[in-house]
C-alpha cells in the first residue's frame, strides 16, 4: 500500500513576489495519493499559505500551461514529477 | 472646448524662431481623444512619406491627453509622434514624468517642434512665454547632466524637463529623450531632437486644468487609490523586474541574442536579487501612488557607485540576452545608456547581436576596438554601449539601427531580431504565439505595448493555448486597441484597471473630467486610431512583407529550457496574420481598404 506507485510527488515553485506569501520559501515537494488532482494542490496551498489558486490575483501553471488551459481544469490528474509554478500577475513590462 | 483640455497647441519653428498658437479642434478630439490619436492626425497631415527623418522637415508632435495633469492617479503620461530615425517610418511613443502635466498647466495640450536651429539650443516655456536659449556650452553633456543644467538655468526645480545626451547629438538612431528621468525610449526620437540642434526643453505652468465634475473626480480618485494599494502592491515592492523569474520559467526569456529562451543564471538578475542588494528607493511619476520605479545603486565591486532606475525590459535585454548574470553590470549598463542617451532595449539587442557575430567569428577585435565581445562579459556590454554612443568601430554601424545594419550587411539578417527596424522587447514569441503577432503587427515595429500585450491572457484566461493559433488574432487586436486609447488619455497603463480602462471600458472618469460621454466610444475611437496609423504606414510603403517575423523565430526551434523544440513558423504565423487582417479590414497585402476607412470615418477626417 505504501509502494512507489501509491503516491505522486509534484514540485510547487514560488516565483518572484509570490515568495512574500510563503515566508521566502522557494518551493515545496508535495507527495499526494496516486490519483490526486490539481484540486488537492489547491486545497494544500489554501491550508498551508492561505493562497487561493487559481485566483484572480496570481498566476498558476502546471508544466508550463495555465491551470485554466489544461482541459481537465482542477480535475486534472497529477503525475509524478509534475511542476507547478505560482507567480504574480504579469502585465506588459 | 471640452473640459480637461486646454484647447490650444503651441507650434515652435526652430529655423525661424517663430511661434504660434493654434486651436485644438473639438470635433477631432471627440473622435481621436488626445495623445496618440491627435498626434497621429498631425503626423498624417504634416509628415509626407518623403520626409527625411533627420532633416528639418521632420517634426515632433508632443501631445497630452484629457487626463494628463488632472488630480487623479498617474496622470503623468503624454505622447509623441515623429518619423523614426530607427525604423524610418511613423513612430508613436509614450512617456511619464512631469513634462506633460506641466505643459498642460502652462496652457497647452500639445507642443509641436519643427525646423532646425542654427546652433545647439534649449527652450523654456513658462505659462504662455516661450524663450530660445543658447545650449552650446552644454554640447556633449549627458542627458542627466542636461536635465540638471536646464533646471538650474531656468531657476525652477519643479519644472518638467526633457533632454538628449551625446548620442542624440551624434544622430545615433536609437537615441532616446530623457524626460524627468523617464523616457521616450523607442525608435530614436533623441536623434530627431539632435538633428534639430535641440538639446532640451523645460516647462513650468501655473494654471489649473478645468474639470467637468471636480467632486466626482475626487471620489473616483479616492476609490482607485484604495484599490491600487492591494492590486499593485507587487509593483510597489518589486517594480517590473518581478517578471524576470516567471518569464524565464515559462521559457520566454531572450537569452544570448534569442538563441534560447531560458537563462540558467536567472536567480542572479531577478527581482529578489535587486531588492535585496540594489534598491535604494522607489521612484514615482507625477501623482502616482504605485511608484513602480526602482532606483538601484551598486554599493560594492567594480561598478560601485553605478545607479539607475532599472526595469524589466532593461534587465532582460542587457542581462540574459547578452548572457550577463551580474546585476551590478546591468545597473551600470543602464546608467551608461541613460547618460549617453540611448534606449536600453535597442542597445541590449545591438550588444547581443555583436556578441553573437563575435563568437561566430563574423567580426573580430578589430571591429570591436579590442573588446572581447563574448556573451557574459560585462566589460564587453559596457564597452559596446560606449562604441554605439560614440559611433566608433562596429558601433558606428550599430548606431544606424537594425534597419541600417541589415542594409549594410544583409548576410547578418538571420541574427537580427526586429520587425520594421524596431528591435524586440524581452519576450521570445516562440513561447507565446500571440506575442509573435503582437510584434509583427504593432504600428511602430516590434513592440510589446503598442502591439498589444497578451501573455497573461494566453496563459490565464482559459480560452487559449499558448502555443496554438486559434483566437490569437482577436486577442491581439483587442489588446492593441485598448492600448491605443489608453495612450491617448494621458494616464499610466499600470493603473488603468482601477479606472475601468479595459477592453470593455466601464466607469465615468472621462465623463467626470471632460463632460463628454467618451467611455462607450473608447474601443471605437481606438480602432480608428489604429487604422489611421496603418494608413500612415501604408503611405510610407509598409505592406504584409514588413509584418513578418525574423528568421530566428520562424526557422529555428528553441534548443533548451521549458520551451525546447518550440518554433513559430512562417506557416503558423500566416494563419494568425490572415485572420488578423480580416478582423482589421485590411486587404491580403495589409493595406487598409476603402471600406474600412469609411467605417472609421477616416475618409472625411483625412480628406
Ligand atoms: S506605475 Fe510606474 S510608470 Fe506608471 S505612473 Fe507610476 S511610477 Fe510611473
Amino acid at each position: 500500500m505504501n509502494g512507489p506507485s501509491a503516491t505522486v510527488t509534484v514540485r510547487i515553485r514560488y516565483l518572484s513576489a509570490i515568495r512574500e506569501k510563503t515566508g521566502g520559501r522557494r518551493q515545496d515537494e508535495l507527495s499526494l495519493p496516486h490519483g490526486s488532482t490539481l484540486l488537492s494542490v489547491a486545497d494544500w496551498l489554501q491550508k498551508s499559505y492561505s493562497m487561493s489558486v487559481p485566483g484572480p490575483s496570481l498566476m498558476s501553471t502546471i508544466n508550463g500551461y495555465g491551470w485554466n488551459q489544461v482541459p481537465g481544469g482542477l480535475a486534472t490528474e497529477l503525475h509524478e514529477g509534475d511542476e507547478i509554478a505560482l507567480f504574480p500577475l504579469l502585465s506588459g513590462g | 472646448m471640452l473640459k480637461g483640455y486646454c484647447g490650444k497647441v503651441l507650434r515652435v519653428n526652430l529655423s525661424t524662431r517663430a511661434t504660434s498658437v493654434e486651436n485644438l479642434k473639438e470635433d477631432e478630439v471627440k473622435i481621436l481623444l488626445g495623445g496618440r490619436g491627435i498626434a497621429a492626425k498631425y503626423y498624417y497631415d504634416e509628415i509626407g512619406p518623403g520626409v527625411d527623418e533627420l532633416g528639418p522637415d521632420n517634426k515632433i508632435f508632443f501631445m497630452t491627453g484629457p487626463l494628463t495633469g488632472t488630480p487623479l492617479v498617474s496622470t503623468t503620461k503624454f505622447q509623441l509622434a515623429t518619423k523614426s530615425p530607427e525604423t524610418r517610418m511613423y513612430l508613436c511613443s509614450n512617456c511619464g514624468g512631469d513634462f506633460g502635466p506641466q505643459l498642460k498647466q502652462a496652457g497647452f495640450d500639445g507642443l509641436i517642434i519643427e525646423g532646425k536651429a542654427a546652433e545647439l539650443t534649449w527652450l523654456s516655456l513658462k505659462d504662455g512665454a516661450l524663450e530660445f536659449h543658447d545650449a552650446r556650452p552644454w554640447k556633449g553633456y549627458t542627458s542627466v547632466k542636461t536635465l540638471g543644467a536646464l533646471r538650474e538655468a531656468f531657476g525652477e526645480k519643479k519644472a518638467g524637463a526633457m533632454s538628449i545626451g551625446p548620442a542624440g547629438e551624434r544622430l545615433v538612431r536609437m537615441s532616446y529623450i530623457n524626460v524627468d528621468d523617464r523616457a521616450f525610449g523607442r525608435g530614436g526620437p533623441g536623434a530627431v531632437m539632435g538633428s534639430k540642434n535641440l538639446k532640451g526643453i523645460i516647462v513650468k505652468g501655473s494654471g489649473d486644468i478645468s474639470l467637468a465634475d471636480a467632486e466626482k473626480v475626487a471620489a473616483i480618485r479616492k476609490a482607485a487609490v484604495v484599490e491600487l494599494k492591494t492590486s499593485r502592491a507587487n509593483h510597489t515592492k518589486f517594480g517590473t523586474p518581478q517578471y524576470v523569474e516567471p518569464l524565464n520559467t515559462l521559457g520566454c526569456m531572450p537569452t544570448r541574442n534569442f538563441q534560447t529562451a531560458y537563462f540558467e543564471d536567472c536567480d542572479k538578475v531577478d527581482a529578489h536579487e535587486m531588492v535585496a542588494h540594489y534598491v535604494k528607493k522607489n521612484y514615482a511619476c507625477y501623482r502616482c501612488t504605485v511608484a513602480c520605479g526602482k532606483m538601484c545603486e551598486v554599493t560594492e565591486g567594480p561598478y560601485k557607485g553605478a545607479h539607475a532606475r532599472t526595469e524589466f525590459e532593461t534587465v532582460g535585454l542587457l542581462g540574459p540576452d547578452c548572457g550577463i548574470s551580474d546585476f551590478a553590470a546591468i545597473v551600470k549598463g543602464n546608467q551608461l545608456c541613460d547618460e549617453l542617451g540611448i534606449d536600453t532595449m535597442s542597445a541590449g539587442n545591438a550588444v547581443a547581436l555583436t556578441m553573437e557575430l563575435f563568437e561566430k567569428g563574423l567580426i573580430t577585435k578589430q571591429d570591436t576596438m579590442g573588446i572581447d565581445a563574448r556573451f557574459g562579459n560585462p566589460d564587453a556590454l559596457l564597452g559596446i554601449i560606449e562604441l554605439i554612443a560614440a559611433r566608433q568601430g562596429i558601433g558606428d554601424l550599430l548606431a544606424e539601427g537594425m534597419y541600417g545594419v541589415k542594409k549594410a550587411r544583409p548576410e547578418w539578417k538571420r541574427f537580427i531580431l526586429d520587425v520594421k527596424g524596431m528591435p524586440f522587447a524581452a519576450y521570445d514569441p516562440r513561447g507565446f504565439t500571440g506575442n509573435g503577432l503582437t510584434n509583427g503587427t504593432s504600428n511602430r515595429g516590434a513592440c510589446h505595448n503598442v502591439g498589444g500585450w497578451t501573455i497573461r491572457a494566453e496563459l490565464q484566461s482559459g480560452k487559449y493555448d499558448r502555443y496554438a493559433l486559434e483566437g490569437k488574432a482577436a486577442l491581439v487586436k483587442a489588446a492593441q486597441d485598448s492600448r491605443a486609447y489608453v495612450d491617448s488619455i494621458g494616464m499610466c497603463t499600470v493603473v488603468r484597471g482601477a479606472f475601468g480602462f479595459s477592453e470593455a471600458p466601464t466607469g465615468e472618469v472621462l465623463e467626470a473630467v471632460t463632460g463628454y460621454a467618451f467611455t462607450p466610444k473608447l474601443m471605437e475611437i481606438a480602432q480608428r486610431i489604429y487604422c489611421l496609423e496603418r494608413v500612415i504606414l501604408n503611405r510610407e510603403g509598409i505592406r504584409r512583407r514588413d509584418d513578418l517575423l525574423p528568421e530566428r523565430i520562424t526557422k529555428e526551434t528553441l534548443p533548451s529550457g521549458p520551451t525546447k523544440g518550440r518554433i513559430l513558423t512562417d506557416a503558423m504565423y500566416d494563419v494568425m496574420l490572415k485572420d488578423y487582417y480580416g478582423l482589421r479590414g485590411w486587404d491580403a497585402d495589409g493595406v487598409v481598404t476603402e471600406e474600412t476607412k469609411s467605417k472609421w470615418g477616416l475618409k472625411e477626417l483625412l480628406a
